[in-house]
């Protein structure tokens, strides 16, 4: 179930809201934790129904497992148990997403697998591995009742796209919490916003790459329209995870939780190693606490810097997704990575902001072309079409129009306004003004009313009755 | 300050509830509009349910209304992207993408075989006996091709120049096969005062079918045709035009598909009917063709000029006098329920229109369940 959808917004979140209502006047913190449990199950089984015995089986082995680490007083137990955890967690997550790749890479495509791929099982692995690391470091206490630990792996508004929670993050609030209307506001606020960004703008700008990718052929576009398609395909990416992240915030808001930002004006950078510092937070912090600090981080020397921070991005890469093209996308930052890094390391080199910036999108943008795109000859051909004349046909006739409407223009403009702080400043100066908030409320309002129109009618595209 | 931040939390879930329990106030106070225009059915299904569930969400229809109408009257545009306004004029985008840029381009060898086909089923008709007519029909953009989008201006300069229409490619073949057909679009061109100009437009702005009254016009044409170049006997009919207060289906289809409150800005009139004289013969006719069709066969079938038709159109059958509608799925399937095959037996005429945006679809295949059912028909 994804949150922009009719299902999720009129039944199961109503629902959702009466039975919370219901267990949260017990004052009972356990039951409004099965209530949630419970809900989080529907959620996933909801389209996924047949991956929900994994993901169960998941959360048994793994509760006794960090049961068993933390009851462990022997190091070498202790260490012999986290490597179990490591290669079930890890291995489940190779089997389900890479086994179809590596099996076709090695024996050819007629003899690879066909597996599909549950849905959030990276980011529960990622949630579940962090809790599993924390709990043999000491940095936390395992969880002593199954269905927390359970509801800390399932709560639905990050189960399926996270952000990657950590345990420590939300351990006071599984065992005891407060709603009020204050968070309960907010939260909804939250959600309304993410669904208007996902809705109106993320969708507006996919249409654009779908057509593009899609149906146009990408590698015969020409310059210009290239150039504006990957810009679109960056932003609709942003919005898409970032309104995600907005949507997971706002409802874990309303249910007392407090999940930590995943993003943080990306495109305000002003080099590449910033922006992994503002950009999918929880995953880049993952990788720097679970294996660029193991790694040894940057206290062994550049070259051991350059290696590590290469590791960890070829694996951030590959995260993304079973497939090269996302392992040469992670080597691809890397690499800015590693220039950057022996650049600040050997001289006094520095780049002023609004050059650094221009940097950061340009390079992020071409990395767009191997994240879209499925093979390197695909990206060959893509990168080859920059240079050519554009092919004028249907596909191409559908693209100008829509980019030439209006309403896709306005939706592109506040697109880009999306990539600065804009939003955020004016919101904070109405806010502290005398009815600044007024005005503040009417466009979430109005932006989410829009959404859910757009939502129910956006397919509802009728042709002729050609009839006599 | 408290006070307010509380008032201003509650009008905010208030509103918040009120948005989410909006299907259910729709049901409850019957919130509904009627809509105009196919949309593809979603059958119930678990893997369909979000789909199957937005398309029969209670009130939906007053919400298509009301924002197609707000991106209409705000950005002066079609909220259908089925539909194309540029300046004052819709389009169907299929048939823009045709004339501006040959969607669905067709060989030379597809041509070929198609008229070749034609050719074998003419002969066949002339040793029962039977009368074929081929009609080519035009498309709306052809006569406002001085009006483009911002886009095609764009794609214009791109263009090949000698790019050729797929009704120039069947032209050419049906006049090198020697084979009888009657071209609209040459008739119109050589009558341009006649179709074209004159208070009552080939094609109205709100339209994407010709317009009633011209295409009755050109019916008298074809009816000329029928009877010189198919030796028929079919009865003299006139025309006149007559003012409206109201559209004449299919006159503003394309408006109405845009499902908005508005109504359509133009001058409409309808067609009145003298039929000169009655003596015709009772002749069975099989149609096949699209709805361009409609306003040449009107002024026939309203007195009943046929003893029968069948008249197939894409997925449909309309028969017995255009009194009986069928949807059906194949034509074997036709035949099992409408005994397809011996109708065709008994026919006298054959008519099939190609309309030029569908020569890569000419005759939806029914031309081709013919030739394979020769021994039966």
């Amino acid at each position: 179930m994804v949150f922009s959808s009719p299902v999720f917004l009129f039944l199961f979140l109503p629902l959702c809201f009466i039975c919370y209502a219901i267990t949260n006047a017990s004052k009972n913190v356990k039951a409004n934790n099965i209530c949630l449990l419970v809900f989080s199950i529907v959620f996933y089984a909801y389209g996924s129904l047949s991956f929900l015995p994994i993901l169960l089986a998941s959360i048994v082995v793994n509760y006794f497992l960090s049961k068993c680490t933390d009851k462990a007083e022997d190091k070498k137990t202790r260490k012999a148990l986290l490597i179990i955890s490591l290669i079930i967690n890890i291995g489940l997550l190779f089997i389900y997403k890479y086994l179809n790749l590596f099996t076709g890479f090695f024996f050819g495509s007629e003899h690879a697998t066909n597996i599909i791929l549950p849905i959030g099982i990276s980011f529960y692995t990622f949630q579940v591995l962090s809790y599993l690391v924390d709990v043999y470091r000491k940095d936390v206490k395992s969880c002593d009742n199954i269905f927390d630990f359970a509801l800390f792996t399932m709560l639905f508004p990050q189960l399926i796209a996270g952000p990657i929670v950590r345990y420590s993050t939300i351990e006071k609030e599984l065992k005891s919490r407060t709603t009020s209307i204050d968070s309960f506001s907010e939260g909804i606020k939250r959600f309304m916003v993410g669904f208007a960004k996902k809705i109106v703008f993320a969708n507006a700008l996919g249409r654009i790459c779908d057509l593009a990718f899609n149906e146009l052929g990408y590698y015969k576009m020409g310059t210009l329209l290239s150039i504006f398609v990957i810009i679109c395909y960056s932003m609709q990416i942003y919005l898409d995870f970032w309104a995600y992240s907005d949507m997971a915030i706002g409802i874990g808001k309303i249910f007392g939780f407090t999940f930590l930002e995943n993003f943080n004006n990306p495109f305000l950078s002003t080099s590449i190693s910033e922006f992994w510092t503002r950009w999918h937070i929880s995953l880049s912090s993952f990788f720097k606490d679970y294996v660029y600090i193991p790694l040894g981080g940057n206290k062994k020397g550049l070259l051991r810097t350059c290696i590590n921070l290469t590791i960890v991005f070829a694996l951030s890469g590959f995260w993304h997704g079973a497939n090269f093209n996302f392992l040469f996308w992670g080597l691809y930052n890397a690499l800015f990575l590693v220039i950057e890094r022996i650049i600040k390391v050997k001289t006094k080199f520095r780049v002023p902001p609004t050059i650094g910036i221009i940097y950061v999108f340009i390079v992020w943008n071409i990395g767009m072309i191997l994240f879209r795109l499925d093979s390197l000859n695909q990206v060959a051909l893509y990168l080859n079409g920059l240079f050519s004349s554009p092919l004028y046909n249907y596909s191409t006739r559908e693209l100008l129009n829509i980019i030439f409407t209006p309403t896709f223009a306005i939706c592109f403009f506040v697109s880009v306004l999306y990539l600065t702080p804009l939003f955020d400043k004016i919101k904070y100066r109405l806010n502290h003004t005398k009815y600044g908030y007024i005005i503040v409320d009417t466009v979430i309002a109005f932006m989410f009313i829009y959404a859910v129109i757009e939502m129910l009618t956006s397919g509802f595209n009728p042709f002729l009755y050609f009839r006599f | 300050m408290k006070k307010r931040k509380l008032v201003e939390n509650i009008l905010f879930i208030v509103g918040f509830v009120l948005v989410v329990l909006y299907p259910y106030i729709a049901s409850l106070f019957g919130i509904q509009n009627d809509l105009v225009g196919a949309e593809e059915k979603v059958e119930l299904s678990f893997e369909k349910l979000d789909d199957y569930i937005v398309q029969n969400f209670p009130g939906r229809a007053f919400l298509i209304k009301t924002k197609n109408q707000l991106l209409y009257s705000l950005f002066d545009v079609s909220p259908n992207a089925t539909i194309t306004k540029i300046g004052d004029t819709l389009f169907s985008t299929e048939a823009l993408n045709y004339y501006h840029h040959g969607c669905h381009e067709v060989s030379e060898d597809d041509v070929n075989e198609l008229v070749t086909k034609f050719r074998w089923f003419n002969e066949i008709c002339k040793a029962k006996n039977k009368k074929m007519a081929i009609l080519l029909t035009p498309t709306k953009p052809r006569y406002y091709s001085g009006t483009l989008s911002f886009a095609d201006d764009i794609m214009l300069a791109y263009k090949d120049k000698e790019h050729i229409l797929p009704y120039d490619i069947i032209k050419k073949h049906l006049q090198k096969s020697g084979l009888k057909y009657f071209d609209f679009i040459e008739q119109i061109d050589n009558n341009k005062n006649k179709y074209i100009e004159g208070k009552v437009p080939l094609f109205y702005k709100s339209g994407h079918h010709w317009s009633t009254y011209k295409s009755n016009l050109l019916g008298l044409d074809l009816n000329k045709y029928m009877r010189k170049e198919l030796d028929l006997t079919i009865p003299h009919i006139s025309i006149k035009a007559s003012p409206s207060e109201i559209p004449i289906p299919p006159d503003a289809d394309l408006f109405e598909v845009l499902n908005i409150y508005d109504k359509p800005n133009e001058k409409f009139y309808q067609s009145v009917i003298n039929y000169d004289s009655v003596d015709f013969e009772n002749l069975n006719y099989v149609i096949s063709g699209g709805s361009f069709l409609g306003g040449l066969l009107l002024p026939y079938s309203t007195i009943s000029i046929t003893g029968d038709t069948y008249h197939i159109e894409n997925k449909n059958l309309h028969c017995h006098k255009y009194v009986d509608n069928f949807a059906f799925e194949s034509y074997d399937e036709l035949n099992e329920k409408h005994d397809l095959l011996n109708f065709i037996k008994k026919a006298d005429v054959f008519i099939f229109e190609i309309n030029e945006i569908n020569v890569y679809n000419a005759t939806f295949g029914f031309l081709d369940y013919m030739l394979d059912h020769l021994e039966e028909i």
